[in-house]
C-alpha cells in the first residue's frame, strides 16, 4: 500500500504490470490512467520520480503526467493517510443526513476536511455524488463503498481498518 | 397508475444475473445472434431509428440518427464509446445495470458495432466504481470466451473488441469530448465542437458516444422490432426509463417505467410519498442540471413534452425530492458548490462564474446577503449561459436561475431577515425518526 518510489521501481511484479498495461489499448497513451491507478494503489500517492518513470514509459513529457495527476481527484501527488475516507456531500446525500454523518466522523477522528490524523491512519475528504443517492448517506473508504451509513455504523465499520 | 413494463431490468433480481450463463438462460445475446445471422447492418440501424430511441445520458438525442452520422464505408476506423461515467447528482441508474446486467450493455454495444461496422469500443467507467469495473471486466472476458467479441464474431465477419477505461474522479469526464480526451490519457477538458465526434472522436477517428442505458435498450429493439418499441409509453421518449428517486422520499430507488408516468405518480404511487410525512416543497426531475419544479408543478408526464410545460427537462432521469424542511438557499449552495468544484477551468465564464455564484449564494445563506444580490446572481447566469465550450456552464446556470425565480421570496427573506425560514430550522433526514 505504501511503497517508496525506489521500492516500486525495483518491484518486478510492478514493472511486469506496467508492461502489460502498455499493450492493453489500441494506443499506448490510453494506459496512462490505468498506470496511475496502479501507482496510486501501490504507493498511496504518485511521487515525482514515479511520474517521470511513467513519462518515459509512455514517451510523454513529465509535465503532461503532472497535468493529468493534478486534474483528477483520485490521484494524489503528495502522501496522505493510510486510509482515505470520502464522504459524499452532494444534495441527495445531504438530504439523507450526510452533514450529520460528516460532523460525527470529523469529531470522532478529530480532523477536518482535507486533514490527516497524527498517526497517519486516516485522511478525511468530501466527494461529489457517488451514484448511489437512493442509499445515502454514502461514504467510500479506500475502494469500498458504504451506503446508508449512520454514525453508529461508521464506528463499527472503521474497526476493520488498521 | 401507469402499467409497469420491464425491459431493462427484466433480468435483474434473477440469480447471478451478471454471469454470462445465467444471463443467457434469460435471453442474453439472442438479439445479437438474430442481428448477425438474420439481418444486414442497414436493417439493424433502421430498427434503432424506427424505435426512436432517445439518448438516456441527459440530452435525449435520437440514438439511431447519431449512429448514422458515422461514415458508412467498411474500411475507415470507427469507435463506439459507452459513457459509464455516471456522475450527475441524483443519478444512479447506470450503476444498477453495470453491477447486475453487464451483458445487456455489452450486447447493445456489439449490436450497434455491427450496424455501423465499428472497429472497437470503449467503456469509460467512473473511477469510484471499482467493483462495477471488476464486474464489467469479467463480463467482457466471458463475452470473448463465447466468441461474442473478438475476430469474426459468430462467423459474421465482424471483428470487434471492447476496452475498459477507468476514470479517476471528474464529473466533467461525462461530457463526451472530455471523456474522449480522458481515454487518450489527457486531462479531461472538453474539446470545441465542431468537429463533432462522428468526424473527430477518440484518437481523432470517427466515434459515437452513448450512455449505458441507451445501449442497454438496443437488444430489446432488435428482438421485438423498432416499431413495437416506438409505441411504448410516450411518443417523444418511447420505451421505458430507469427513474431514480432520492432525497425526501419514503421508498427511494430505481423504478423502470414508461415516460408517460406523471411526476405525481412517481413520487406518491411508486415512491410512497414524502419522507417525514411533510409537505412537498420542490423536485428536481432529471438530475441536478435541470430546472427545479415547485410542488404544484408535478401533474406532468416525465417525457420531453410534459416537463417542457413546466420549464424543465427529463435529463438523466434522477428525481430529487425536497420536503418543506429544506432551506432552499442551502440546497442551491450545495449544488453550486458542486459545479464550482467540477468546472474544469478552461472557460472563464464557467470557472469564474460558478465561483462568484457560490460566493454570493454562500453570503445569502450566512445572513450576509445584501439587497440586489438576486439580480447580481441572475446577471452572472446570463453571462455564463451559452458562452462556454461545453454545457457544464449551462448545467450550473439552470438550477441557479430556476431556484431564484421559483423561490425568490425565500432568498429575499434570507437577505432581509438574515436567517432561514422557521420551518427549515430542522431538516428531515433518514435519522429523523
Ligand atoms: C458536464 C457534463 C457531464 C455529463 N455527464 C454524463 C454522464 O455521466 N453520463 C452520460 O451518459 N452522459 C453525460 N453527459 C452527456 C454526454 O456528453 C453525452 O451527451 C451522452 O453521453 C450521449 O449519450 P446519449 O445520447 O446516449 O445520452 C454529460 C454532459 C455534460 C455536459
Ligand atoms: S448524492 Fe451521494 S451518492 Fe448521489
Amino acid at each position: 500500500m505504501t511503497k517508496s518510489s525506489n521500492e516500486l521501481l525495483s518491484d518486478r511484479e510492478f514493472l511486469r504490470k506496467i508492461e502489460k498495461l502498455k499493450k492493453l489499448y489500441p494506443e499506448e497513451k490510453s494506459a496512462l490512467l490505468a498506470m496511475l491507478h496502479l501507482c496510486q494503489s501501490e504507493m498511496g500517492y504518485i511521487s515525482l520520480e514515479i511520474q517521470e518513470f511513467i513519462a518515459k514509459e509512455l514517451k510523454l513529457s513529465p509535465a503532461h503526467i503532472k497535468g493529468v495527476v493534478t486534474f483528477y481527484e483520485m490521484f494524489f501527488d503528495k502522501p496522505k493517510g493510510r486510509n482515505l475516507i470520502q464522504v459524499c456531500r452532494t444534495l441527495p446525500c445531504m438530504l439523507a443526513g450526510g452533514e450529520i454523518l460528516f460532523e460525527h466522523i470529523s469529531t470522532k477522528l478529530g480532523i477536518k476536511e482535507g486533514q490527516t490524523t497524527s498517526d497517519g491512519k486516516w485522511t478525511l475528504m468530501t466527494v461529489e455524488c457517488l451514484a448511489c443517492c437512493d442509499k445515502g448517506p454514502a461514504i467510500m473508504i479506500n475502494d469500498t463503498l458504504y451506503t446508508r451509513v449512520s454514525p453508529r455504523e461508521f464506528d463499527e465499520i472503521i474497526k476493520d481498518y488498521r | 397508475m401507469a402499467e409497469v413494463e420491464k425491459i431493462l431490468t427484466s433480468r435483474i433480481g434473477t440469480k447471478s444475473s451478471s454471469d454470462i450463463d445465467s444471463a443467457m438462460q434469460n435471453g442474453a445475446y439472442e438479439a445479437l445472434i438474430k442481428a448477425l445471422t438474420k439481418m444486414t447492418p442497414e436493417q439493424v440501424l433502421n430498427e434503432v431509428k424506427t424505435a426512436n430511441l432517445k439518448g438516456r445520458g441527459g440530452a435525449g438525442f435520437p440514438a439511431g440518427i447519431k449512429l448514422s452520422f458515422l461514415p458508412k464505408d467498411k474500411k475507415s476506423i470507427k469507435y463506439l464509446v459507452c459513457n459509464a461515467d455516471e456522475s450527475e447528482p441524483g443519478t444512479f441508474k447506470d450503476r444498477l445495470l453495470i453491477e447486475n446486467d453487464p451483458h445487456r450493455i455489452l450486447e447493445g454495444i456489439i449490436i450497434a458495432a455491427y450496424a455501423v461496422n465499428a472497429t472497437s469500443g470503449f467503456i469509460y467507467i467512473r473511477g469510484e466504481m471499482a467493483s462495477g469495473a471488476k464486474i464489467l471486466e469479467k463480463a467482457i472476458s466471458q463475452a470473448y470466451e463465447r466468441h461474442f467479441l473478438g475476430k469474426n464474431i459468430m462467423g459474421s465477419g465482424l471483428d470487434f473488441d471492447i476496452y475498459l477505461v477507468r476514470g479517476a474522479g471528474a464529473y466533467i469526464c461525462g461530457e463526451e469530448t472530455a471523456l474522449m480526451n480522458s481515454i487518450e490519457g489527457k486531462r479531461g477538458e472538453p474539446r470545441t465542437k465542431p468537429p463533432f465526434p462522428a468526424n473527430y472522436g477518440v484518437y481523432g477517428k470517427p466515434s459515437n458516444v452513448n450512455n449505458v442505458e441507451t445501449y442497454a435498450n438496443i437488444p430489446t429493439i432488435i428482438e421485438k422490432g423498432g416499431s413495437w418499441y416506438s409505441k411504448i409509453g410516450s411518443q417523444d421518449t418511447p420505451g421505458t426509463r430507469l427513474f431514480g428517486l432520492s432525497g425526501h422520499i419514503k421508498k427511494p430507488g430505481i423504478y423502470e417505467l414508461k415516460s408517460n408516468v406523471t411526476l405525481r405518480e412517481l413520487i406518491y404511487d411508486f415512491g410512497g410519498g414524502i419522507l417525514g410525512d411533510k409537505k412537498l416543497k420542490a423536485v428536481i426531475p432529471g438530475g441536478s442540471s435541470v430546472p427545479v419544479l415547485k410542488a404544484d408543478e408535478i401533474n406532468v408526464t416525465m417525457d420531453i413534452q410534459g416537463l417542457k410545460k413546466v420549464g424543465s427537462m427529463p435529463g438523466s432521469g434522477g428525481v430529487i425530492v425536497l420536503n418543506e424542511t429544506v432551506c432552499i438557499v442551502k440546497a442551491l449552495l450545495n449544488l453550486i458548490t458542486f459545479y464550482e468544484r467540477e468546472s474544469c477551468g478552461q472557460c472563464t465564464p464557467c470557472r469564474e462564474g460558478t465561483h462568484f455564484l457560490r460566493l454570493l449564494i454562500e453570503n445569502i445563506e450566512k445572513g450576509e446577503g445584501v439587497e440586489g444580490d438576486c439580480e447580481k446572481i441572475l446577471s452572472i447566469c446570463k453571462n455564463i449561459m451559452g458562452r462556454t465550450i461545453c454545457p457544464l456552464g449551462d448545467a450550473a446556470v439552470m438550477p441557479v436561475e430556476s431556484f431564484i425565480k421559483k423561490f425568490r421570496d425565500e432568498f429575499e427573506f434570507h437577505i432581509k431577515e438574515k436567517r432561514c425560514l422557521p420551518e427549515t430550522f430542522k431538516m428531515t433526514t433518514i435519522f429523523s425518526e
